[in-house]
């Protein structure tokens, strides 16, 4: 692809300020695209090409705004990634109904809300790619992570429902599953805990940043046009 | 907002469909244009494409943003989506609620 192209690209990423996403935003902005960045907190990330607004993604009206001002600012849509995720680690019994609530707000609803926001912008000739996040506690059917990897084996659903409803529009969606990577998101949990997880790993080591970069490099490809509705797993999970 | 505007913004939206069918793309369409159901233009496919392209349409023309494929309206026992003139009432009446609201 050659370098104009790439530099008048457009990309959306949720859960830009810190994390996973972060790193994304930064790695995508040297590669030359223009990103806008949301979180409900205000980034410190200041670039050129780069700017955030400050939503929660599951606020219907806050989602559509972002959008109008992709339309408004970039007259176009290329990528979206659904990285804004929260996790709680805890054993059901004693899991509040507020916890159950915002963990499949923001990573069901605004996943779906980022979905269908963006496609209507991606939707044509052109199309789209559409990356969301899942995790390998799904598969691993992870203790003390019921509503988490329930909210993921939704958003996988999604995923592979979505690949055909937007096919026609030349959208592809597909969902990559880290296995542990250190941020604030695993801070939390006992580090005895992490072991035994990534014990049941193919590959036992910790993911990095560059891991999860490398799949949604690959879905972005424009080679990766007949790869829709996949759910690719890193360390080996499956 | 005058309803002629939208039934003009939704003939416009038809003019300019990308039809698979290239007869259907030649056809002459008015008000009484039936547009899905029982001999419409529109399969359920199209039909989504044709909303987002009326809704994004009526968005540039109007500057209200309105969502027609709202649960109202797929509980409507006469469907919206039937003729343009259908979709025109309630585009206009959708978009003079969100204006009244304001
Ligand atoms: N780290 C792991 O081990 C791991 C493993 C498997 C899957 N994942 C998935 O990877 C994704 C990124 O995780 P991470 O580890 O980078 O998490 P993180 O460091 O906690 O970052 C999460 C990001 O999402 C934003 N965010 C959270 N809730 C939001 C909401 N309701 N609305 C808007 N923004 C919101 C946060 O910013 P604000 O707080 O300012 O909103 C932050 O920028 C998540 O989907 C997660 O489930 C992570």
């Amino acid at each position: 692809m050659s370098d104009d192209a790439i530099n008048s690209r457009v990309m959306v990423i949720s859960g830009a300020r810190k994390g996973i996403g972060r790193f994304l935003t930064e790695r995508y902005l040297d590669a030359g695209w223009r990103i806008m960045g949301c979180s409900r907190g205000a980034s410190d990330l200041e670039h050129p090409h780069y700017r955030h607004v400050c939503i929660d993604v599951a606020d219907d009206s806050g989602v559509r705004g972002l959008f109008a001002n992709v339309r408004s600012e970039f007259g176009r849509l290329d990528v979206v990634i659904n990285n804004a995720g929260i996790a709680s680690m805890n054993h059901s019994l004693l899991t509040p109904a507020s916890t159950v609530q915002s963990i499949l707000a923001t990573n069901v609803m605004g996943t779906f809300l980022f979905c269908r926001e963006g496609a209507k912008l991606m939707r044509g000739v052109k199309g789209g790619r559409i990356v969301n996040f899942a995790t390998v506690a799904t598969p691993l059917q992870l203790e003390g992570e019921a509503i988490y990897a329930a909210s993921k084996a939704a958003v996988l659903s999604l995923t592979q429902i979505l690949a055909h409803e937007l096919a026609s529009m030349n959208i592809t969606v597909n969902a990559v599953g880290p296995t542990p990577v250190r941020t604030d998101l695993t801070r939390a949990v006992p580090s005895s805990k992490m072991d035994a997880l990534i014990a049941r790993q193919a590959v036992k080591r910790w993911g990095e940043f560059e891991d999860v970069a490398n799949v949604v490099d690959f879905y972005l490809k424009p080679e990766s046009s007949f790869i829709t509705g996949q759910v690719l797993y890193l360390g080996g999970v499956s | 907002m005058d309803r002629q505007v939208i039934a003009q913004a939704i003939l416009d939206t038809l003019r300019n469909f990308d039809f698979p069918d290239l007869e259907k793309a030649s056809a002459e369409f008015t008000e009484e244009t039936i547009l899905f159901g029982r001999e419409g233009l529109l399969d359920s496919i199209a039909l989504v494409s044709f909303i987002l392209d009326v809704e994004e349409s009526i968005r540039a023309k109007t500057g209200v943003p309105i969502t027609l494929a709202d649960e109202r309206a797929m509980s409507q026992s006469r469907s919206p989506f039937r003729r343009v003139s259908s979709l025109a009432d309630y585009a206009s009446q959708l978009i003079s609620e969100q204006l009244s609201v304001k």
